[in-house]
């Protein structure tokens, strides 16, 4: 029994280092978390010194959400090769998703300053300094992000547009939207959020303008029609308000019931019902 | 002794996989393959005395023993980046000749050669006689003679010109000797330098990959494929394979050509070639052909297939591969999807070819294919911005081409087929929060469709306890907890991922976001299996309306298994087994069938949408009327209702079951306004 035992370990070993010999640096290859952390060990005792390993594992227990044990291996991986820059970078992210943002921002300030034209590196950076109420910080890190991309994220145009809404800077906000308009195309995120921009700043053409553009690539227009019954209605052009409402509300009823039907058409109906309502009340008090 | 067995281990292992190559590449890899004929330094006599116009010095008879021969480079230069100039020659001449000969064994193999050449200035290159290249000299028909002088100079010969020979232009070629004749021109009689070496090559084949389909929609598609030599493209269809009498080109010279194919009728089988303006490489047969998409919101029978973490290029991948084909048989593929790791380990260029467009070639070429990204076609890399040769590779709708809204990126898109609206997310590099640009597209997405099915797919299952745990690990925690609800809630009706190498596939579930412990039974609309010859098909009410339930399928073991605990609770089968799964959509009806390598049917299910309509009453006289209840579902119970004021109901009928089409005759008052509805009970 002692004997099979025995045999069994030293077979789930070979199995393991065998597994890892055959593919050489990629640890990361598919698997279960847990099976390639298991490779990834295997491999550290036989070769103890090797700092990529560490820094492999310790990649793989980040994924897992070990932070304290990834972290340790940042360490290792760094005793063992101070030149490992990437270090920083994963010990940033490590930080950052444990929370920990003073942290997460002294890594990658340590792996931007190697990397400065590092955009994924940036774009946490500038995560990191808005989780610590720094915008401007943040702000100036999504831009460098996105100058250093060759396609950048549209994520991180609306990010750094709320982080400056944030901060008061509406107009930046609108023009750094329009970048992403220019580079990536009609992003339907950054429309919504500068049809808002426009209506707040009271240039209702320019944000009717922009509906217009959105609501071109729809296939359904109900939405956007209630959309520009609003803009109208607080541009003060009431008459042209309630045509585009009474539009929105043929659009919705000619949808199939199994469309109409669902809370959201249910409550854009009431959003429009209540506004002809009123409209319809305001008219009559002026007559 | 431990070390020892080790590297016996390994290496038994290395031999097994080259030895498995070997086999793949002989037995079933279509692979285009190049030679080198000879190389930069090959041997050439030239002439550089006498002008030649007027002797036949192009034909392999002409006796040039007399003249002087050397290694290229030959050449008149001083820069030192010229290299290797190994045989100088004398300036003062217009045109100098230069010949060489080789020996070519077999022209069935041959598709094109390749001459690369470092030449200053111009010239022109004649095999076995006939002309078949100008290069930087004056036109055809001009004809050529020692006092022409190149169109155009060279500062230095640092870089290679390259072109390459094919289709007619080899027909002189032949088995044994052949003689390649070059007359190299300066570009003035003042020139200073001249030089000239020429490698050859030859390929076994003109395409490399494909000809595969990308954003198909019922009036455009895109045929892509890739050549071995730069050439413009040209698509020929028509809906008769003898007359294809439509074209699509794209005038860009290149090897990887992705040509729009555009004022398509829906719904139609056409016939298709690829190749260039002037020639087709491949098509123009029964073999080549695609149907084009119906129009939005028609239903049709759509024939799906699925597959998941398919890419290792093995005999699993193509055991699985074959056990659909033997399934679906003559019936044709309407489109496919990738669940992502589509090529192991990296997603590279070369991983692509072996995993994906050297074993799937049939399916390819006429079956739109549609993918999301997993974490090996990024390397495990989550940057967003990250350059992947995936998305070289395929071409997928940003701007709504075929349906849905516009995503503005690749990552994420939707398409319609017929009345099937499908959604493909990026649960690997994109931010999967809820206020991200993912999820807001998502949202307006939703509210765009007017499809009657709602099939979502990404990589990280939101449920699985395969070779990953959906409890533990962030992207899948992710997409579950911010993606769930949008879609739900959007009326999302089957979710499609990988990233476990099982298959896994769950009740009709509604709102479960949380951890496994978090699942109650309430969560579970309907937990039985969802076969008809079991407790029944899943039903849904008609359309898309929200949190009806929807299911969800991990199909990660298309090309390989490993294991896991399986035993997610929000499962209703997990199977450790490879397969892959076919949808067969069609009207009201969705069906799903898990084909394992085996062609065993391990799982299936079906989801029913309830269209149930009443008709407009007809009169019968005496006060009856009659109207038809139809879409019923066999084997629930249904009771006909009336009211007279929309708010208190009367039911009259409670036996309204077990058929599709039922009549119904009201015996009560008429007068006024009476209203009727049909009610099922769960």
């Amino acid at each position: 029994m002692k004997f099979w035992s025995r045999q069994a370990v030293h077979l789930y070993f070979l199995l393991g280092l065998s597994g890892f010999l055959l593919l050489g640096e990629k640890v990361f290859a598919h698997g279960d978390l847990h099976e390639r952390i298991l490779v990834a060990t295997v491999a550290i005792k036989q070769d103890a010194k090797n700092p990529e390993l560490y820094f492999q594992r310790g990649e793989l227990y980040r994924q897992h959400g070990e932070w304290k044990l990834a972290l340790a291996d940042f360490a290792q991986a760094e005793k063992l090769n101070p030149k490992l820059t990437a270090i920083n970078f994963a010990r940033g992210k490590a930080f950052f998703e444990s929370g920990q943002f003073d942290e997460a921002k002294a890594a990658l300030d340590k792996f931007i300053f190697s990397e400065p034209n590092h955009s994924e590196a940036l774009a946490l950076r500038a995560r990191s300094f808005l989780k610590l109420g720094q915008s401007p910080s943040a702000v100036n890190d999504f831009t460098r992000a996105i100058d250093c991309a060759k396609t950048p994220s549209p994520d991180y145009f609306l990010q750094r547009a709320r982080a400056q809404i944030a901060e008061g800077k509406s107009e930046e906000a609108l023009t750094g939207l329009d970048e992403g308009i220019q580079k990536l195309g009609p992003v339907a995120s950054f429309q919504l959020l500068a049809i808002d921009l426009e209506v707040n700043a009271k240039r209702y053409d320019a944000a009717l303008s922009r509906l217009e553009k959105s609501s071109r690539q729809s296939p359904r227009k109900e939405t956007w029609l209630a959309r520009r019954g609003d803009i109208l209605e607080q541009a003060g052009r009431r008459l042209e308000a309630r045509e585009a409402f009474a539009e929105a509300l043929k659009s919705l009823k000619l949808l199939p019931p199994s469309r109409r039907d669902v809370p959201a058409m249910a409550d854009l109906e009431m959003h429009i019902g209540a506004a002809l309502l009123r409209l319809e009340k305001e008219s009559n008090q002026k007559n | 002794m431990l070390r020892q067995s080790c590297h016996n281990a390994t290496m038994f292992l290395r031999l097994f996989f080259l030895a498995f190559s070997l086999f793949l590449a002989a037995n079933f890899s279509p692979r285009a393959q190049a030679a080198v004929i000879f190389g930069i330094t090959n041997v050439w006599k030239y002439e550089q005395s006498n002008n030649l116009d007027g002797v036949n010095w192009k034909i392999p008879s002409y006796d040039d023993s007399e003249w002087p021969s050397g290694p290229a480079l030959l050449y008149v230069e001083d820069h030192t980046g010229v290299t290797p100039r190994n045989t100088p020659l004398t300036l003062g001449r217009t045109t100098y000749y230069f010949r060489t000969q080789f020996n070519f064994s077999d022209t069935n193999v041959l598709s094109a050669l390749t001459f690369s050449n470092l030449l200053d200035d111009g010239a022109v290159f004649y095999l076995n006689g006939v002309e078949v290249q100008r290069l930087r000299m004056p036109a055809a028909p001009a004809v050529i003679t020692y006092t022409n002088f190149s169109t155009s100079g060279v500062v230095d010969a640092t870089s290679y010109d390259v072109f390459a020979i094919y289709g007619d232009a080899l027909t002189n070629l032949v088995v044994g000797t052949n003689v390649l004749a070059v007359e190299v021109h300066q570009v003035s009689s003042t020139s200073s330098d001249i030089v000239f070496g020429t490698a050859l090559s030859f390929s076994n084949s003109l395409m490399t990959r494909g000809p595969y389909l990308q954003i198909g929609t019922p009036t455009s598609l895109v045929v892509r494929w890739r050549t071995a030599i730069p050439s413009n493209s040209r698509v020929r269809l028509g809906t008769n394979v003898t007359n294809l009498n439509l074209i699509a080109d794209d005038v860009s010279v290149t090897n990887e050509h992705e040509v729009l194919v555009s004022g398509l009728s829906p719904d139609t089988k056409y016939f298709y070639a690829v190749g260039t303006s002037i020639t087709n490489f491949a098509g123009g047969d029964t073999n080549h052909f695609f149907i084009t998409s119906p129009l939005p919101g028609t239903p049709k029978p759509t024939r799906i297939w699925v597959i998941g973490d398919a890419g290792r290029a093995n005999a699993n991948q193509m055991a699985v591969r074959d056990a659909y084909y033997n399934f679906t048989g003559s019936r044709h593929t309407d489109l496919w999807l990738m669940l992502g790791d589509n090529a192991y380990d990296y997603g590279s260029d070369s991983e692509y070819q072996a995993a994906v467009f050297d074993i799937y070639p049939t399916l390819l070429r006429k079956s739109v294919l549609w993918s999301t990204l997993g974490n090996h076609e990024t390397g495990q890399s989550t940057n967003f911005n990250g350059v992947y040769p995936y998305f070289a590779m395929f071409s997928f709708p940003t701007n709504a081409a075929a349906g849905g809204y516009p995503s503005s990126t690749e990552h994420y898109y939707s398409f319609d087929y017929g009345n099937i609206h499908f959604i493909c997310l990026d649960s690997m590099t994109a931010d999967r929060s809820t206020n991200g640009d993912m999820a807001i597209w998502l949202q307006n997405d939703l509210n765009s469709t007017m499809n009657n099915w709602i099939i979502a797919f990404w990589h990280h299952p939101p449920y699985t306890k395969g070779s990953h745990d959906s409890d533990t690990e962030i992207e899948l925690i992710e997409m579950r907890q911010n993606f769930l609800p949008i879609l739900e809630a959007g009326g999302v009706d089957l979710v499609l991922s990988g990233h476990s190498h099982s298959y896994e596939r769950s009740y009709l579930l509604d709102q479960h976001y949380g951890t496994t412990n978090t699942l109650v039974n309430s969560m579970k609309l309907n937990s039985g299996s969802g076969r008809e010859n079991g407790t029944g098909a899943y039903f849904k009410n008609s359309g898309t309306q929200p949190h009806q339930g929807a299911v969800y399928a991990v199909v990660g073991s298309s090309g390989g298994i490993s294991g896991g605990l399986l035993n997610h609770p929000a499962m209703y089968i997990s199977l450790n087994n490879l397969g892959s799964m076919v949808l067969d959509v069609a009207g009201n009806r969705l069906d799903a069938k898990f084909i394992r390598e085996t062609g065993a049917t391990n799982d299936f299910f079906t989801i029913i949408k309830n269209n149930i309509t009443l008709s407009s009453a007809i009169f019968s006289g005496s006060g009856n009327f009659q109207f038809t209840v139809t879409g019923l579902i066999p084997g629930k119970t249904n009771w006909v209702q009336s009211s007279t004021n929309l708010t208190n109901w009367t039911t009259f009928r409670t036996n309204v079951a077990s058929t599709n089409f039922l009549n119904v005759t009201n015996v009560g008052n008429t007068s006024g306004n009476r209203f009727y509805r049909v009610r099922q009970l769960p």
